[in-house]
């Protein structure tokens, strides 16, 4: 019973995650400059692969469960920042662009 | 830093070197807790990381879930927010809006950084913690005091208590 | 999990990596590509885990886990030396 539960949880957490993945690399397509590219970004580096790590809870292994939340945690912090650093030097770029 | 905190990197670091190895050996537990100490020692004489938040650390650990569950249901709310806005369904003006924020020290900062940087509606370009100030890069830059708004209504709601 | 969901899982994965190279090919400036660089680590680190959930074991997320911090690095880095000229300057 728990385990059939536990499927239908982590199919939904999969299908959503997958089709976050699939809005994001359609935003990085159709979007024209950067800014808004590191939205769709976001997308994908953010929720979409929490999502998929999350559906781990329906593998009911230990091992695995473990090593998704020590990735979700790393994913957490390492996301925001990479987004940021990009979004930072995008911008000096820009600034330089407009002195010279 | 105290020698609480000290101790609790220690932990902190040693509980993921356990978790990457999956494993409770004795010897393991002790290899964790050698390294852990020697990378701390080591990394107190690289560069002092400013005072950590003056309130008592149970009533910070309190504000915890709130953080938590809060922050999950902001990139909820966002994650819907810019998948319309990416597949062309809500059309909105993206633009860079400037938020005033209360002067803190680095770890607040981070908090702040990682808060907002975590939901997909808004990305982080510059964050003058000294100065408080925080460049944001938002999908709907129409009306700038709205996002001021909502930035420090979930500051005040989530984060304060925590990492004020 | 049922493999009735993870192999379609898996199909579509790899075909967000096809389009991950498009976005790749696609990019104008070198920011876009660090971007699209960005977006294909997380679609590999998704297949990682699905098959790592397919076989059972868990060692496909260590290498899942060191992919995330590899690709953290090397956006921070490359990040760095479009601001600024050098990778610590």
């Amino acid at each position: 019973m728990i385990s059939v539960v536990l499927d239908v949880i982590g199919a939904a957490l999969l299908l959503v995650g997958l089709t976050l993945m699939t809005i994001s690399l359609y935003g990085v397509l159709r979007l024209p400059d950067t800014f808004s590219q590191l939205h769709a970004q976001g997308l994908a580096t953010g929720p979409g692969v929490l999502a998929v790590l999350a559906s781990s809870v329906a593998t009911e292994n230990a091992a695995i469960i473990t090593f998704a939340v020590l990735a979700i945690v790393f994913v957490t912090l390492t996301s925001p920042v990479s987004g940021h650093a990009i979004a930072r030097s995008a911008r000096h770029r820009g600034r330089r662009r407009q002195v010279e | 830093m105290t020698r609480t905190s000290a101790l609790m990197r220690v932990v902190a670091l040693t509980a993921i070197y356990l978790l990457v190895l999956t494993s409770l050996h004795p010897g393991d537990i002790l290899t964790g807790v050698v390294l852990s100490g020697i990378f701390v020692a080591a990394a107190r004489r690289i560069r002092p990381l400013g005072p950590s938040p003056a309130a008592p650390w149970f009533r910070r650990l309190v504000g915890v879930p709130a953080l938590v569950g809060g922050t999950l249901v902001d990139v909820a709310v966002s994650t819907w927010r810019t998948a319309l806005w990416c597949l062309n369904l809500r059309r909105t003006r993206p633009g860079l809006v400037t938020v005033p924020i209360p002067a803190c020290g680095a770890p607040s900062a981070a908090a702040w950084g990682v808060r907002v940087g975590i939901t997909p509606d808004t990305v982080v370009v510059d964050l003058d913690e000294e100065r408080g100030r925080m460049l944001l890069h938002v999908i709907d830059a129409r009306d700038p005091d709205a996002v001021r708004a909502e930035q420090l209504r979930s500051y005040e709601r989530r984060q304060r208590r925590v990492f004020p | 999990m049922p493999a009735a969901v993870l192999i379609p899982a898996m199909v579509w994965v790899t075909l967000l990596l096809v389009a991950g190279g498009l976005a790749l090919a696609r990019a104008r400036d070198v920011h876009q590509r660090v971007i699209a660089l960005d977006v294909l680590a997380a679609v590999v680190v998704a297949l990682l885990a699905l098959l790592s959930y397919y076989w059972d074991v868990g060692y496909y997320l260590d290498a899942a886990v060191a992919l995330s911090l590899l690709s953290f690095v090397a956006t921070i880095a490359a990040a760095r030396y479009l601001a600024s000229g050098g990778p610590f300057g």
